[in-house]
């Protein structure tokens, strides 16, 4: 299973992340952005279908045609038909409803997961970043310790002690994904807080947390916000993978990832069972991937040919 | 550069002791015993008999000191006897399934380096050609497919149905094909992926032009200048690739049933092997800082400019 | 020799011996009329041996040097060790015992040609072959099973299973370090090198089928002082079964032979076994590509392909389907809302359709199960006989809800939260499709919702032995053919060191205690049955099927050993035999191997 799905990287990239940072005048970067998002044709093909799976995840309850857990033991093991556009599983429930529901789910692994990666990484990174010394240095000891942990094993390891289920997998997720933004926002930081702007705010008698608030942290955003729109597929991906190992979500809850891990072995007997749900993780990781290099090069103009 | 190699691998000690303390904390907050039978028919064992044995392996001691009887143990390289194998050491089933996993990641990644290189460079020449498009297809199916979605495919199409391969063993190159492609190709397209981008920056850079204009052959202009240059950036993705191949083989190995040490990813701590656990993760933490050193060096020597502080 | 079934005498000795082995009267009757007529079947060295060699049908095997059969592995064991650690997973007939089980379960003479029993079954006296030898030529003799039985109970061998040796004297107090008690108390002792007598705790009516299972195979002290734990590795491994080890690659390969000098029978027909170590599901493929002439091994269920390998006109030819002689069930937590109410309990062992589970969820790979005792063991309480059973457990979700009357969840209503526990890591998820199966039922026919938690083997087994799952969902696989292995391992709650489940009755227990002292078969059996009915009367659980397993052989693979019902004898728990009985047949795509 993949580790690492970085950004692609530009001839020119710094590496280990390390970005050349500018001031922003706020409100017309983040405009200039969206506009360089916008030409951008596969960014704008991205963003709309992540939109779109977001649309369904957020809408499973009117979209599905029957409730996800609902078994009909006459219909097990159907092909796909007028009834079942995509089929039904071994407990004849429909599988079209399931993939609708496992949007929801997924997306709340990817989300969630990020979301939890965001909380740890980000004020950690900031704080070494911000004040360096000692407590830098102590951080990021610990920070390299998680960085050397094989990231899967990791995630097993915890999985095995927390047990099956949603909310250990996106914990489980998080816990190991947070190394890599916490890393990310301490070299945005490091470079910034030299930054001659900073350094004005400081003399005009800003707060270390007004400083850290309003002028890092917007202007550190931009790579977090990259890194983010990477992790979450990546985060499905490893639901995949747990779910293939038979730690995955409870059922009768469904997942893309644990439809793929559970349903491969039925793929020589009924086909459909795991491809849908494969090539919906497939989709949703090419939007992702798309939508973040739009966006990388949408917010770091500098780094455009 | 030797001062700073020296100082890496020293730094790796203190890095794998707190990985070590991590994993065994980890390990012993996990409920379920390593005295339980492995075999998934064997009915438990009584609390009583689980009280005598934890006696005998030392599992009642307190964890501290516990901890301590591995470290001095482990210094001197002794993993312990595995719980789910009774009768064997730890270091007794690594010497025998590690080589196996590291020459099957091995020609995973020269294969993914070398095909992907190529591949890249083909592409980023060749734009908008079939070889263009190959490299796209490619590294989309690498992104998007998990590999064991992508084993049992090629154990489809090129074992059941054209026979060309076998589907499981070790014993000879002829097995060695389609787990070497599995693990591989997903990183080939990503590899490709980033040698296209990396070669198109520099094709176009000022050095490139001048050669050109200087009357040098365009292939020479590639080889000799173009791809020097571009490989810089490619490099730092093989540290994330060793670690995707490494852990990869766990799906591999188990789809192709090759007797290598990935199965002891999820066996060792679904059995709740304490021992095995610790040494995989140990080992595979090691491994992945060595390589990472490795290729920071590399880095350097392709890219003057690095400086290792 | 005079025909002894007309020596009323050597009858009565028979009836006993027979009872002894727990021969049904029928079975019983059948021995006689054949040996009246003439058949010298029991007199034969290794006893009961007609079933297994009886498909002179087959094609003719081909030269005994092709005779190699290329057999999978699930999963690597961690020793041969049997006498140590019976679930160690190593190779069963590398050893020889003092009986074995045929095919149809029943308990046969083996390394003991005979045995007798005096104190109405409280001493056995075991007569052993002569000549019959370890593979470095040592003769195998009553020393042999004397040291192995006393290193199983010893404390310091730490052998987990020791408990199953507890009928023997002092077994227990032995093993569990009783003060003044030494290995020289234990009631095994060698009278000479070819007789083995072995005073019990009380009569013991199935002793002789505990030392059919493998727990009881010896091992070979010298080998043992000499190497310690390492003594079945390849190099060093010394066996008195019909099979060598003749190679081990760990986690690859072991290679078997025949041991030719192995006299008791049935002396295998194949020369050779290579079994890769192979895990259960990437195994199918590699049969398929032909790397393999067999699919299967414990307890494999393909269900992902049985759609496929039965329409396969050639694969569904060469699939086997047997019975895992075990059984799935519910058990509810006495001391949890909302079992502690007896009618919750009843309703639900109405309102689980376990035919549309067996025929959906398992596609037919397994049968509905209404008691615990499968079909296949001797015990099985068949529902047209007793009519209590579909009364008690039968499909009707009218009378589920009706059970509910009175109780504070009348109507389906005020239901507390419930979670079903089952294993998440057996049998390719199987367990969580029937749980999920449950979970729909349970929804639609009480209007009960439970949560489902899937759970590793061992934090699984820790919670049941805590009584900490409310709802279990969980599997029983028989070690012996006899209910005692049912109903006292699972249900006897007064038992040393813990119970199962919570489930605890006085009465239920002395029915058991009293079985196994009964003195005949029928009583015994007659008493199972009245403990099973207690149990389910009060609804401590609910059975829900018999699992089956799958195999597949290669056409050339022959001899398959079948039981007195026309079904293939698999290697499962029990009957280990099958690769002494199978030989290589010639047909097309045949691999020539040597």
């Amino acid at each position: 299973m993949r580790e690492t799905l970085a950004p692609l990287p530009r001839a020119a990239a710094v590496p280990h992340g390390l970005t050349v940072p500018r001031s922003h005048r706020q409100a017309g970067y983040w405009r200039d952005a969206l506009r360089r998002l916008k030409r951008n044709k596969l960014a704008v093909v991205g963003a709309v279908l992540v939109a779109l799976i977001m649309l369904v995840a957020a809408g499973a309850d009117i979209l599905a045609p029957y409730p996800y857990a609902k078994a009909s033991f006459s219909h097990s093991y159907e092909s796909p038909s007028a009834r079942y556009p995509l089929g039904t599983d071994p407990l004849g429930r429909d599988l079209l409803s399931r993939m609708i529901y496992g949007a929801r789910i997924s997306m709340i692994v990817g989300v969630g997961s990020q979301a939890l990666v965001l909380l740890i990484g980000v004020p950690v990174g900031a704080f070494a970043g911000y004040y360096g010394g000692k407590l830098d240095m102590y951080l990021m000891r610990a920070v390299d310790v998680m960085y050397a942990f094989p990231t899967l094993l990791f995630v097993i390891l915890i999985m095995s002690a927390l047990g099956a289920g949603l909310f250990n997998i996106f914990l489980a997720i998080g816990v190991t994904g947070w190394v890599t933004l916490c890393r990310l926002t301490r070299g945005q930081f490091i470079a910034l807080r030299e930054q001659e702007y900073v350094m004005g705010a400081r003399a005009l008698g800003a707060t270390s947390w007004q400083v850290i608030v309003r002028h890092l942290l917007p202007n550190a955003l931009a790579p977090i916000i990259v890194a983010i729109t990477f992790g979450v597929p990546r985060a499905i991906f490893t639901e995949a993978a747990l779910s293939f190992i038979g730690v995955g979500i409870n059922p009768p809850l469904p997942s893309w990832g644990g439809m793929v891990g559970e349903y491969q072995q039925y793929l020589r007997s009924y086909w459909y069972m795991a491809t849908f749900p494969a090539v919906a993780i497939g989709l949703t990781m090419l939007s992702f991937s798309f939508l973040g290099d739009g966006l990388r090069d949408a917010l770091d103009p500098t780094l455009r040919r | 550069m030797l001062q700073y190699a020296v100082r890496r691998v020293a730094w790796l000690i203190p890095t794998l002791l707190a990985m070590a303390l991590v994993t065994f904390i980890i390990m012993h907050a996990t409920p379920g015993s390593p005295l339980d039978p492995a075999a998934p028919n064997a009915n438990p064992l009584s609390p009583e008999l689980q009280r005598n044995l934890a006696e005998k392996y030392g599992l009642d001691k307190p964890l501290y000191v516990q901890f301590w009887t591995f470290l001095k143990n482990v210094v001197r390289l002794d993993f312990g006897f595995s719980y789910m194998f009774k009768t064997r050491t730890v270091s007794e089933i690594i010497a025998g399934t590690f080589p196996i996993s590291l020459q099957l990641g091995i020609m995973a990644f020269v294969f993914a380096a070398i095909g992907g290189v190529t591949l890249g460079t083909l592409a980023a020449v060749h734009q908008n050609s079939w070889i263009d498009y190959l490299c796209v297809i490619l590294a989309t199916m690498g992104v998007s497919l998990p590999n064991f979605v992508t084993g049992i495919l090629l154990i489809l199409l090129f074992a059941l149905t054209l026979g060309l391969f076998p589907v499981s063993g070790w014993d000879s190159p002829r097995n060695w094909v389609l787990p070497t492609l599995t693990l591989g190709l997903p990183e080939l397209g990503i590899v490709a992926r980033y040698t296209r981008a990396s070669v198109l920056e520099v094709v176009r850079a000022d050095f490139a032009r001048t050669a050109r204009a200087k009357g040098v052959a365009e292939r020479k202009v590639v080889t000799r200048h173009v791809l020097k240059n571009a490989l810089i950036p490619i490099v730092t993705y093989l540290g994330p690739l060793l670690a995707a191949i490494g852990t990869g083989s766990f799906f591999v190995e188990f789809i192709y049933s090759i007797p290598g040490m990935g199965k002891f990813f999820v066996q060792s701590m679904s059995g709740r092997d304490y021992n095995m656990i610790m040494a995989v993760i140990l080992l595979y933490g090691g491994f992945l800082g060595l390589m990472n050193l490795v290729v920071d060096l590399a880095y350097g020597l392709l890219d003057p400019r690095i400086k290792y502080g | 020799m005079t025909n002894w079934t007309k020596d009323p005498k050597q009858v009565e000795m028979f009836r006993e011996r027979s009872e002894a082995v727990g021969m049904s009267r029928r079975d019983f009757m059948r021995i006689l009329g054949a040996a009246a007529a003439g058949s010298t079947v029991l007199t034969a060295v290794g006893g009961l041996s007609t079933p297994e060699i009886a498909s002179a049908a087959g094609a003719p095997p081909v030269p005994d040097a092709e005779q190699v059969l290329r057999s999978p592995y699930n999963t690597e064991p961690s020793s041969h060790d049997f006498n140590k650690d019976l679930y160690c997973g190593g190779e069963t007939e590398l050893f020889a015992g003092l009986t074995r089980f045929d095919p149809n379960n029943n308990t046969v003479p083996y390394v003991a040609d005979r045995w007798e029993t005096k104190a109405k079954g409280q001493i056995y006296t075991f007569y052993l072959h002569k000549g019959v030898k370890w593979t470095n030529g040592d003769p195998v003799t009553a020393h042999d099973f004397e040291w192995s039985f006393k290193r199983q109970l010893d404390p310091a061998t730490q052998a987990p299973y020791a408990a199953f040796l507890f009928d023997l004297q002092n077994g227990e107090a032995f093993n569990t370090k009783k003060p003044g008690i030494t290995r020289d108390n234990v009631g095994v002792k060698a009278l000479d090198d070819y007789t083995l007598q072995m005073t019990l705790e009380s009569p013991r009516g199935y002793f002789p089928i505990l030392m059919a299972y493998y727990s009881a195979l010896p091992a070979h002290r010298p080998s043992v002082e000499k190497w310690g734990d390492k003594w079945t590795e390849a190099e060093h491994i010394v066996t008195n079964g019909p099979w060598k080890l003749t190679s081990w690659e760990h986690n690859k390969q072991m290679i078997f032979e025949r041991y030719d000098a192995f006299m008791l029978k049935p002396k295998p027909r194949l020369r050779k076994r290579i079994s890769r170590i192979i895990a259960g599901e990437a195994a199918l493929p590699a049969y398929e590509a032909n790397e393999m002439d067999r699919f299967g091994s414990g307890e494999t269920v393909p269900l992902a392909e049985v759609k496929r390998l039965k329409a396969d006109p050639k694969l569904s030819k060469e699939m086997h389907i047997f019975s895992l002689t075990g059984t799935f069930y519910l058990a509810p937590a006495y001391s949890q809302k909302p079992f502690d109410v007896r009618g919750v309990r009843l309703a639900l062992a109405h309102a689980i359709d376990r035919d549309a589970i067996v025929k959906s969820v398992l596609q037919g790979i397994g049968q509905p199960a209404y008691t615990f005792v499968p079909p296949d063991s001797p015990g099985y309480l068949d529902p047209k006989k007793y009519s209590w059973v579909h009364e008690l457990t039968a499909y009707n979700p009218k009378l589920a809800m009706a059970q509910l009357a009175g109780t504070p969840y009348e109507g389906g209503k005020n239901w507390p939260k419930v979670t079903l526990s089952f294993r998440s890591d057996e049998l390719a998820g199987v367990p969580g499709q029937v749980a999920q199966a449950i979970q729909a039922m349970v929804k639609e026919n009480l209007n009960l919702s439970i949560d489902l938690e899937g759970l590793e083997g061992r934090v699984f087994r820790g919670r049941m032995w805590e009584h900490k799952i409310q709802l279990n969902y969980v599997r029983w696989y028989m070690d012996y053919p006899d209910p005692n292995d049912n109903l006292f391992l699972v249900w006897y709650s007064s038992r040393t060191g813990g119970s199962r489940h919570e489930y605890k009755d006085a009465e239920f227990d002395k029915m058991v205690d009293q079985a196994a002292a009964a003195p005949t078969w029928d009583q015994r059996m007659a008493l199972y049955a009245k403990a099973e009915q207690r149990m389910l009367e009060d609804g401590a659980a609910v059975y829900v099927y018999y699992p089956f397993g799958v195999r597949l052989y290669k056409p050339w693979v022959q001899g398959m050993p079948m039981n007195s019902a026309g079904l293939p004898a698999e290697d499962w728990n029990i009957y280990p035999g099958v690769p002494n009985v199978l030989y290589i047949a010639d047909a097309p795509g045949r691999p020539k191997l040597s």
